[in-house]
């Protein structure tokens, strides 16, 4: 397996093909959009739609960059906002679907691109960094939905 | 360059930021279970983190001979930068022995006696990823104890070369 093909690999483990855990794509399913907005009482955190907002943020980015877009970029804070947060089951499946095509559109431009291309132009340490944050911030969605009940218990 | 060394420089900086945060806490809070979180308390993910790697890369990669570490054997966070000072090591170890062989496999035995090769390079991501997913949660743990954390999610690295950023 080539670096290449070993990355695009990993990002899919981050997002729809399970490895060792449950990735982006599973911890999203079965949600509401009341279930996805919800924050458990006392100090103020972001719910679990929020923390899918910011990370679609960083892989519009990303996907930008590599197709040399321009780029507004905006405060830290305000990635977790990107979509609006309301009681819609429709919204938030369209918050889905924007994740899963962002996703699918960096897949695109990655497995265009050889080992060579992954090693010259940083884009080797910008995935892991997109693997890091991805984990990072899936890790606390699935401490959300345990937190309300609504994580499968057979999984 | 040794970009997995930059990596894992980058990670122990966040790390400190954790540990720094974890001083913060309470001793009380720092070891306390979460209801609905499978009673996992701050304490016990950080020990399952640095558990990761002396298992995936000390034990299986290296072939080191290393006791378990068990949350009930570390009591602060003292004690808990004292048991990452000691995976450091072996993670420093581990990536001078694959540098510049990241292909390269490796034949773990696992404790039931199956065996499974994996690359240098699998391992270490692993290992990484694994301390981002759990450190998330430690964070997320702290603010619902009432303890604002720092950011530790590693992105701003990202903000370098493309000028339209």
């Amino acid at each position: 397996m080539s670096r290449a093909e070993f990355l695009v690999n990993v990002l899919d483990s981050t997002f729809d093909k399970e490895s060792w855990y449950a990735p982006l794509k599973a911890s999203m399913e079965g949600l509401t959009a009341k279930q996805a907005s919800w924050k458990p009482p006392g100090e103020a955190t972001k719910s679990i739609w929020e923390n899918v907002n910011h990370l679609i943020y960083y892989k519009e980015r990303l996907v930008a960059t590599l197709e040399n877009r321009e780029w507004k970029r905006i405060d830290g804070n305000d990635t977790f906002f990107i979509t609006k947060v309301t009681e819609d089951d429709d919204d938030w499946n369209l918050t889905i679907e924007r994740a899963d095509n962002v996703h699918n559109k960096l897949k695109d431009l990655l497995i265009k691109m050889s080992s060579e291309d992954f090693k010259e132009n940083g884009l080797e340490s910008d995935l892991i960094d997109i693997f890091l944050h991805d984990a990072y911030h899936t890790g606390q969605i699935m401490l959300l939905r345990k937190m309300q009940g609504s994580w499968p218990s057979h999984r | 360059m040794n970009l997995f060394k930059i990596q894992y420089d980058w990670i122990r900086l966040t790390r400190e930021t954790l540990f720094q945060y974890c001083e913060t806490l309470s001793p009380t809070d720092y070891e306390k279970k979460l209801d609905g979180f499978s009673d996992e308390s701050i304490l016990s993910l950080h020990a399952h983190v640095a558990g990761c790697y002396q298992g995936w890369l000390g034990a299986r990669a290296l072939g080191k001979s290393l006791p378990d570490i068990t949350p009930e054997s570390i009591h602060n966070v003292q004690e808990m930068r004292e048991i990452f000072r000691k995976t450091d090591e072996l993670v420093y170890e581990f990536l001078e022995k694959f540098e510049d062989n990241w292909d390269q496999s490796v034949e773990v035995t696992f404790r039931n006696g199956s065996q499974a090769d994996f690359t240098a390079l699998w391992l270490f991501t692993h290992t990484m990823t694994h301390e981002f997913h759990h450190k998330g949660q430690i964070v997320k743990i702290g603010r619902q104890l009432g303890y604002a954390p720092p950011d530790t999610d590693l992105i701003e690295p990202m903000i370098k070369k493309p000028a339209n950023h």
